[in-house]
């Protein structure tokens, strides 16, 4: 279901419908916990590998990307860890799914995930991830891919109650590291080499 | 010789002492001792048989005087400021030291460790090589042990050399009833190692030299069990992995941990990492086995690690990261003088800093984690002065300074303070720490320069991105230039050092106007090829005054900007350069770019530097309409290219 092709279908954010679900907590209350955690996990299961969907709507023309936020600063991309052996495809699905679907019995909603289209290595137990592997480094803790997910015209989103979800313009994110870490601040330049169709209802 | 060494080591140390001292034989002792210090630091020869006599006045007066905030018992094997081991030492100590013909030393230890608050806790529990080098000096004249270990002692305490004059001392306290103590003094604070030596002198020269190989090999032994499980490997490549490192060190036993230090902004191997062993035992036999192993064609260095430094490595890696993020474009220097770090000590960060910009540490450095030496902040490229302390190495034989000995010296509270991370890992690295490296009875250590030779990377070296990233407008390809280049990247970071930065402030003339106008390339092209653009530029319009002129007019604020950085590097930068010689290497360089291509005013030269800027150019056109000033041939092409980029 990898669709690849450079060319984005983004629709307004009107056309989605959004509600609301129980909240999910994040599993770490610190920094200093994540990392533990993560290290927990890395002697368990070897390196770990997240993965995280871009969803994508259009606003005034502008593509916009749709950030769960949490509190009320710091913004992350739907998405999570993967199962030792799970297929980031459906790994993603999953999380999308776990993130942003309605908890309700019924068919979930159908992810089109697109390619994908950065990649970023974590060398340390540190928060520190860069977009390459640094030479040095032969065991990385972590790898974290960001796929471009393909929204069809119609979609229902159930946004756990802590959380917030924004539709962020792609001119936000740019060059603004500060507020949205090197991954996401990053974003625009990763889908420069996309064309976003427009479509208005 | 008074004068010297009042110079040289602790005021304290040496003008009390000399002071209190002067009624007796024991001056002259005292002097020569001192004397010898002195001499320690320049030569490798220590004729120290007159050393002991004065020792044990020198040491009681430092015990006085300065008291030594651990108490260490002479092993050397201490660990930082801690005393943690200065007991059981002794008693090993005791037993080792017998070896020695005709010591008895024993009863003394007890006494010796006395003395050893004296001592700084700079000393680490670097035993491994003393007790080789001493075991080897046995079998050798009492005259050259008592060089060799003259030597070691001589250095500032904070050296491993401390370590093996604490033996010496012990075994020099056996020899000498009742008086353990001045040996022990040696250790503390560089420069009264010698001393010790008096103390024996005086009672059997002769075994005295003898007892000190074979106490420092004792002692130094016990001291391995000290628990000390880290070690700090430095002067690596950045591309040598954490598995290559693995490999070797699995070698020597259990390792719990492998942590590099990188730099935080770009994750780049700093050179250098900090392992951790499960066992001691296993922690000594990899810094004695595989100190200088040669890893990818780079011979490593390997140093114990102490509390102090560890704190501190781990402090200055967080200041850096925070530090360096936000000082990076301002350069490195003036971070890692320990802005971020609150160390306490001001002289050895001084020096780190100073001694990075001089390295061209040019790295991105900022990041807080100086630790190794990059002077804390200096950016990616720290200096690699490194080379000094492999020859401590060489020069040591049994000095494992390593680690510990670094700082501690007399400078209670300067080690406190190591300036930042890098402070640290310079000194531990350097086992071989070169005594003049130390300084005068720097107790810190002092870093004449980037103790770590993996730190800092030559100018020239692997970092030229380093300073791209900084400095976004420079073209790195520009770095392979030459100076030139480096000069104008620099300009938005103080990495870069001082003859560089020399180039920039080129005010007046030829090269003068430039500079300048490269400056304002480089400020005004953007991202690319900004030096390169410029330089060609500069060589290209060297006679065209006029045109330069009136672009600079143009260009008023961002030449300000430029100016003001430049300025700013000047003051930064050792202001005895000459800028003339500046310039002319300046002129060098463009003149060896210039000969990849055809004469400036050729068309074809002309023709060659637009096509492969076309982009350039064409904004230049833009900015620069006075360029029709130039030569004809210029001009059209520079029209045709006008039009070509633009389509």
């Amino acid at each position: 279901m990898v669709t690849s092709s450079s060319v984005v279908n983004t629709y307004p954010l009107s056309s989605y419908t959004f509600g609301t679900k129980e909240p999910k907590m994040e599993k770490d209350t610190s920094v200093a916990d994540r990392l533990a955690r993560m290290k927990v996990n890395y002697m368990k299961e070897g390196m770990r590998t997240s993965v995280e969907g871009i969803l994508l709507v259009q606003e005034h023309n502008h593509p916009h990307i749709l950030l769960l936020q949490i509190g009320n600063t710091f913004c992350k991309l739907p998405g999570g860890r993967l199962k030792p052996g799970e297929n980031e495809i459906e790994g993603l699905k999953r999380k999308l799914s776990s993130k942003l679907a309605a908890n309700l019995p019924g068919p979930q909603p159908d992810w089109q995930i697109g390619e994908c289209v950065a990649t970023w290595w974590r060398p340390n137990f540190e928060t520190m991830t860069y977009p390459y592997c640094p030479p040095h480094i032969t065991k990385p803790k972590e790898c974290k891919k960001l796929f471009i997910v393909h929204l069809s015209e119609r979609e229902f989103f159930a946004v756990p109650k802590n959380l917030k979800l924004l539709a962020v313009p792609l001119f936000e994110l740019y060059d603004n590291v500060q507020r949205y870490g090197p991954v996401i601040s990053t974003i625009p330049q990763q889908l420069s080499r996309f064309q976003f169709n427009m479509i208005h209802p | 010789m008074g004068d010297e060494q009042l110079d040289y080591g602790d005021e304290e140390y040496g003008g009390s002492q000399k002071a209190q001292y002067h009624g007796g034989g024991a001056i002259s002792a005292l002097a020569e001792d001192e004397m010898i210090n002195v001499d320690d630091e320049y030569d490798d020869l220590y004729n120290d048989v007159n050393v002991g006599e004065g020792f044990m006045q020198m040491q009681q007066q430092q015990q006085s005087e300065a008291p030594m905030p651990h108490v260490g018992v002479g092993n050397g094997g201490f660990q930082a400021p801690r005393s943690n081991v200065p007991d059981p030492r002794a008693e090993t100590m005791a037993i080792q030291g017998v070896n020695i013909p005709g010591v008895v030393t024993e009863g003394k230890y007890a006494s010796s460790s006395i003395r050893f608050p004296d001592q700084k806790s700079g000393l680490t529990s670097d035993v491994g090589p003393p007790p080789t080098t001493t075991a080897s000096q046995k079998g050798r004249a009492p005259e050259m042990v008592h060089g060799s270990q003259a030597g070691n002692l001589g250095y500032q305490g904070s050296l491993a050399m401390s370590q093996k004059i604490g033996v010496d001392s012990r075994n020099m306290s056996g020899k000498v009833a009742g008086e353990p103590g001045p040996l022990l003094n040696s250790f503390a604070g560089g420069s009264s190692v010698i001393p010790q030596m008096p103390t024996n002198h005086v009672t059997s020269s002769g075994n005295v030299n003898i007892i000190r190989p074979v106490v420092t090999e004792n002692q130094i032994r016990p001291v391995v069990e000290n628990g000390n499980t880290m070690l700090f490997i430095g002067d690596l490549h950045w591309w040598t992995t954490d598995a290559e490192l693995e490999s070797v060190l699995s070698q020597y036993g259990k390792v719990n941990e492998i942590k590099f230090f990188d730099e935080r902004a770009s994750g780049k191997s700093k050179g250098y990492c900090q392992v951790e062993f499960a066992d001691p035992a296993a922690a000594a036999a990899c810094k004695e086995g595989m100190n200088g192993h040669v890893f990818n064609g780079r011979a490593c260095v390997v140093a114990l690690a102490t509390p102090q430094t560890i704190k501190h490595m781990g402090s200055s890696y967080m200041n850096k990261t925070q530090v360096q993020a936000q000082t990076q474009p301002q350069g490195r220097r003036p971070t890692n003088d320990g802005a971020g770090r609150g160390n306490g000590t001001n002289y050895p960060s001084g020096d780190a800093g100073k001694n990075f910009g001089r390295g061209g540490w040019g790295g991105r450095g900022g990041q807080g984690m100086p630790i190794k030496g990059p002077g804390g902040v200096p950016g990616r490229g720290r200096g690699a002065v490194g080379a000094k302390s492999m020859i401590g190495n060489a020069l040591g034989g049994g000095n494992s300074v390593s680690g510990g000995a670094f700082v501690q010296g007399f400078a209670g509270p300067a080690f406190g303070g190591p300036p930042t991370g890098l402070m640290h890992p310079q000194a531990m690295m350097g086992p071989g720490f070169d005594p003049t490296y130390i300084g005068r009875g720097a107790g810190y250590g002092g870093f004449s320069g980037p103790a770590f030779p993996g730190m800092i990377p030559p100018f020239p070296a692997v970092n030229p991105m380093g300073l791209a990233g900084v400095a976004p407008h420079v073209n790195p390809a520009f770095f392979g230039r030459g100076m030139a280049v480096n000069g104008m990247g620099m300009m938005g970071t103080a990495g870069m050092d001082g003859p560089h930065t020399g180039m920039w402030t080129n005010t007046g003339g030829w090269g003068g106007e430039e500079h300048s106008r490269r400056t304002r390339e480089s400020s005004y092209g953007g991202e690319d090829n900004a030096s390169e653009y410029g330089y060609g530029e500069a060589s290209h319009d060297k006679g065209v005054r006029s045109s330069a002129a009136s672009r600079e007019k143009e260009r008023g604020t961002e030449r300000d900007w430029s100016g003001s950085s430049e300025r700013r590097h000047r003051d930064e930068r050792e202001h005895d350069r000459d800028r003339y010689d500046r310039n002319n290497r300046h002129r060098e360089d463009k003149d060896s770019y210039r000969e990849y291509r055809p004469k400036e005013r050729d068309p074809g030269y002309v023709d060659d530097w637009d096509r492969e800027q076309p982009s350039r150019s064409r904004s230049r056109s833009r900015a620069n309409p006075e360029e029709h000033h130039r030569s004809r041939s210029r001009d059209a092409d520079y029209g045709k290219r006008r039009h070509l980029p633009s389509d």
